[in-house]
């Protein structure tokens, strides 16, 4: 083969080419791929540059936001892979789910399977929707801390931005945006009206989403806030020792403490 | 038994259920029944199906994963078991050739461990370190380095 190659005419040759690379397997193309790059002495063996396409996209899905944002900026070739639509969509669900709301936390200490399974299925649904937002989100900003999704609302912490976007049936534009610190978890109320953050500095605060105005904050100086929750006028707030207060923030008090009895707390909100 | 052929004509004799944890030959045994035959695996090396039959040997008595189940769940790459570990601790080369004779001969649970290995070697790096790892270089033209900058600026600046 090699020898018949070598017998044809320069003018042939390049048209043989083409027709050997055309009838490859993408294994096959890994693999050549793989020699040319070994047989260039400047170059050394770059695993990413000669896997299929497939294997770098579901390597990428695997990694965190800020880790795909240095893969973007490597070379072209990993701009080209860290920036494909389905590896942002993996990365950006695995990143809100793993922000989970407490209520979410509470739900899975409940019996209800049904109720975490409907849950997950109306988060995949609204994944859907707001990818073309996250797409142009992410490659331009940094580490996304927290999401939060509802109804009609995605909010996620990037670097010192809180941002949500209301989502249409045809478009996601960009309604809240205020400077904070970075934030572990974030909450939609359902109406759509106010969300919640909980931010590094230990404090949850109560923003309206229509005219991004703060309108309640709790600073807890002993324990640190991991997640808050928010329904109607009341904010529930999870604290590391696992207890959750709730407030009420129209009224600016708190009503009560659950410990350890996470699992009801949705049902009483 | 089964006997495997590599590429480089090595025959490999193992038991039908490391044989079958290869979708691709669990596939071949259920259309031909079993076979006498050695059943030719043209893209893997003998020093590849090697170190490949190592892993199904050891994970032959996994229950078996259940598609769809887990797939509605965004993976994690930090559950790697220490022998896993262990056994992924080879040049990237033969990281490479894991790769893809786990793809070819669809052993998911190697794939998947093949690929959270890699991201967990990118994993928290900064393009620079990257670079050096994988041996890459830097393509970019001045303008792209310019709007790279540039779209990074604020979320660098804070």
């Amino acid at each position: 083969m090699a020898e018949s190659f070598s017998r044809l005419p320069p003018s042939e040759r390049v048209a043989a080419l083409k027709s050997i690379i055309a009838s490859l397997s993408p294994f096959e193309a890994s693999i050549a791929k793989r020699e040319l790059l070994l047989s260039n002495g400047s170059v050394e063996f770059d695993l990413i540059a000669c896997l299929p396409c497939e294997l770098i996209h579901c390597i990428f899905g695997l990694l965190d936001p800020h880790s795909l944002i240095e893969c973007s900026k490597v070379s072209r070739n990993w701009r080209r892979s860290a920036c494909a639509d389905n590896v942002v969509h993996e990365v950006v669900r695995t990143a809100g789910f793993n922000s989970s709301s407490p209520a979410a936390s509470a739900d899975s200490c409940d019996d209800s399977d049904d109720f975490m399974l409907r849950r997950l299925n109306e988060r995949e649904e609204r994944w859907a929707k707001c990818q073309p937002v996250l797409s142009k989100a992410i490659p331009i900003v940094g580490t996304v801390t927290a999401l939060a999704l509802s109804k009609d609302w995605i909010a996620a912490s990037i670097g010192r931005r809180l941002r949500a976007w209301r989502i249409s049936r045809t478009e996601v534009c960009l309604a809240f945006d205020v400077w904070t610190h970075a934030a572990k978890s974030i909450a939609i109320c359902p109406s759509g009206d106010h969300l919640a953050c909980s931010s590094y500095l230990r404090t949850a605060t109560v923003y309206a989403l229509a005219d991004s105005s703060e309108l309640f904050s709790v600073t807890s100086p002993v324990e640190s806030i991991v997640g808050v929750d928010l329904y109607l006028e009341l904010l529930a707030v999870l604290k590391r020792n696992g207890s959750i207060d709730i407030y009420n923030w129209k009224q600016r008090r708190q009503i009560s403490n659950i410990h350890s009895e996470g699992s009801k707390v949705s049902r009483k909100l | 038994m089964v006997t495997l052929q590599s590429s480089d004509k090595r025959d490999f004799q193992v038991s039908m259920e490391v044989a079958k944890q290869s979708v691709l030959i669990k596939n071949l045994i259920d259309d031909l029944g079993e076979t006498e035959e050695a059943i030719p695996l043209p893209n893997v090396t003998s020093k590849v199906l090697q170190k490949v039959i190592e892993y199904c040997e050891h994970h032959k008595h996994d229950p078996p994963v259940i598609k769809d189940e887990y797939d509605d769940l965004p993976k994690r790459s930090d559950d790697i078991s220490p022998w896993d570990e262990q056994y992924m601790k080879v040049d990237q080369e033969m990281l490479f050739e894991i790769l893809l004779a786990s793809n070819y001969m669809d052993i998911k649970p190697l794939l998947d461990l093949g690929c959270k290995t890699v991201a967990n070697m990118i994993r928290g790096k900064s393009a620079e370190e990257i670079r050096k790892m994988f041996n890459i270089v830097d393509d970019f033209t001045p303008e792209e380095k310019e709007q790279i900058k540039r779209e990074n600026e604020w979320a660098e600046a804070n």
